[in-house]
């Protein structure tokens, strides 16, 4: 829900970017190159907490991201924003789980929002492991829940679980490996 | 800026030089109920880094609802919130419905709130009695289960089911209550609230758990706002957020909630938080009980009873429950299939869990699972 007086501010500060429906506490980003500004000035509205953040993969680079947000004050107050990405060329993205966030090609990433909301850092990790989109100025831009020997973005509408047909087998060796080995002390721990 | 809890290592740390060690807690240990993996740095026994490490439990709902019909999607990400599975089923429920603009009937309403109370009170319940084996306590768990089980007999009498009831449907509720159901629950309510003062004589001013738990884990309340707490983990820290009662659903709007909050927000205010939830939940179903009977419809007769014939026009929505622990949310992205085209939880559980590393800072090992319990974490929901 979206009292009239937030959705009033929310036209004056981002009206010119935003279709806005108040009744759905929804709005749809029509220039995605202007998310950063809309989402600072969000903040700045009162929109002090996000509490969401989830993507869909349309097909081929196509995504659309979905970010909903709450009222510090006003906690009856709630708004979804959504809006494009396309991922111009594919990033130079490491596999989920590597111990750095890996480099990314110029204009393939999305900028991050976790220096304006905190929260999304998670978020965007989640993102990032399902759907191979990177943030750029993420500081922990690592896997958060799968293994990390998985290749590829399981939520984008191309990923094929056949093309990993030996991967149970391979991880029952490897277990079988790690029983035969032991408890041992991991220096790089 | 210098966060409190790196203040907190500094004020407590030994003048002594200790080595400090990393200890793997987990995945499988007697601590946690369900299989993480905490690495905790510490130096002596003054923590001062908590990293979870997840997915043991990946089962890739949210891949997998994509290729079921929505009677079974509801089902799957019910199993990502065992203990009170309920509220799974209405976010899937209350989805759909947004999307096809269906009014569920007044009935459906008030049962669906006094289902979700009853789930409240079984997590609850389930909390106090790990919370009290966290804490080295015993007898909380006995006596939980003791009343669990009476409340998930109610639960199957309504639905036949004990865990995953999938008796919230799009459009209403499944199937009507037993007549006798009205009588069982009231009965159940008055045992409760005389077990509960039990519960708050041996446990609440319990000299060994109020030194356990007070001061013990604090969290700020800018800092609970600013990385995505809510439910009991935010209210502790003094914030009076609540769906139930700042965004009502279902027939919480007719019902006044009360918002319980804490002052520190340490383990035990988010203790005395949960236990006075679980009294306000006894009222609220006990409102709820006068308005359940009668023969009118407990379901939208326009919405298809099957589940696989069941298809949804093309919408996107984002729906959210006040689950007990916390804001429960979905976004559904529908495109006129039988299927959903994307579905994401949003789990509470997973942003309390990252704030273990600031919430265990500063403190004792034997506080980690005093504080882990305090924040009622469910595996489930965050490993999907």
């Amino acid at each position: 829900m979206l009292p009239e007086e937030l959705a009033g501010r929310i036209r004056e500060e981002c009206g010119d970017v935003l279709l806005l429906d108040p009744a759905r506490a929804w709005a749809i980003l029509t220039d995605s190159g202007r998310l950063l500004d809309v989402c600072r000035n969000l903040k700045n509205i009162g929109f002090i907490r996000a509490l969401n953040m989830t993507a869909n993969h349309l097909g081929g680079r196509d995504f659309h991201l979905y970010l909903t947000l709450r009222h510090g004050e006003r906690h009856d107050a709630s708004l979804t924003l959504k809006w494009k990405f396309t991922l111009l060329d594919e990033a130079i993205a490491g596999e989920p789980g590597e111990e750095s966030a890996p480099a990314y090609a110029g204009q393939s990433v999305h900028p991050s929002l976790s220096l304006i909301w905190r929260a999304t850092e998670l978020m965007e990790r989640e993102i990032f492991e399902f759907f191979g989109i990177p943030f750029a100025g993420n500081q922990n831009l690592v896997g958060l829940i799968l293994d990390p020997q998985l290749q590829g973005f399981p939520l984008r509408r191309d990923f094929r679980a056949a093309s990993h047909e030996n991967y149970a087998e391979k991880l029952l060796e490897e277990r079988a490996d790690r029983a035969v080995r032991g408890v041992m002390h991991d220096p790089q721990f | 800026m210098t966060r409190s809890s790196d203040r907190r290592v500094e004020i407590r740390r030994d003048p002594l030089l200790t080595e400090k060690l990393i200890y793997s807690v987990g995945p499988q240990h007697p601590s946690l109920p369900s299989p993480l993996e905490l690495r905790v740095q510490a130096d002596g026994e003054l923590i001062e880094r908590v990293t979870p490490e997840l997915g043991y439990m990946h089962r890739g709902v949210e891949q997998l609802v994509t290729q079921r019909n929505y009677g079974q999607a509801a089902g799957l990400i019910s199993r990502c919130e065992w203990l009170a599975g309920s509220n799974a089923d209405w976010l899937v429920a209350d989805a759909i419905e947004r999307i096809e603009g269906i009014t569920v009937p007044e009935r459906a309403q008030w049962l669906r709130t006094l289902v979700l109370e009853l789930s409240r009170i079984g997590n609850h319940l389930f909390w106090f009695g790990n919370l009290g084996l966290e804490a080295g306590a015993y007898t909380p768990i006995f006596i939980a289960m003791r009343e669990r089980e009476m409340l998930l007999d109610l639960l199957e009498m309504l639905s036949g089911h004990r865990h995953h009831h999938g008796w919230i449907v799009p459009g209403g509720v499944r199937n009507a209550p037993p007549e006798d159901f009205s009588g069982h629950v009231r009965a159940f309510c008055l045992w409760f609230r005389g077990r509960l003062d039990e519960y708050e004589d041996f446990f609440s001013d319990n000299a060994i758990w109020i030194n356990r738990s007070e001061l013990i884990g604090t969290l700020e309340a800018d800092y609970a706002f600013e990385y995505g707490a809510t439910g009991p983990v935010l209210r502790a820290s003094g914030i009076a957020h609540d769906l139930r009662r700042d965004q009502p659903y279902a027939m919480y709007g007719a019902l006044d909630v009360q918002v319980p909050t804490g002052e520190f927000g340490d383990v035990l205010d988010r203790y005395r938080v949960r236990f006075l939830e679980m009294r306000e939940s006894l009222r609220i179903i006990e409102a709820c009980l006068g308005n359940i009977g009668g023969d009118t419809p407990l379901r939208d007769p326009d919405v298809n009873p099957d589940p696989e014939a069941l298809t949804v026009s093309r919408g996107e929505v984002y729906t959210a429950v006040e689950s007990p622990r916390g804001e429960l949310g979905l976004t559904l992205v529908s495109d006129g299939t039988n299927r959903p085209s994307r579905m994401h939880l949003r789990a509470p559980s997973l942003y309390h869990l990252f704030l273990l590393d600031e919430l265990c800072r500063g403190y004792l090992l034997a506080d980690l699972f005093v504080i882990y319990g305090s924040l009622d974490i469910m595996i489930g929901e965050v490993d999907k």
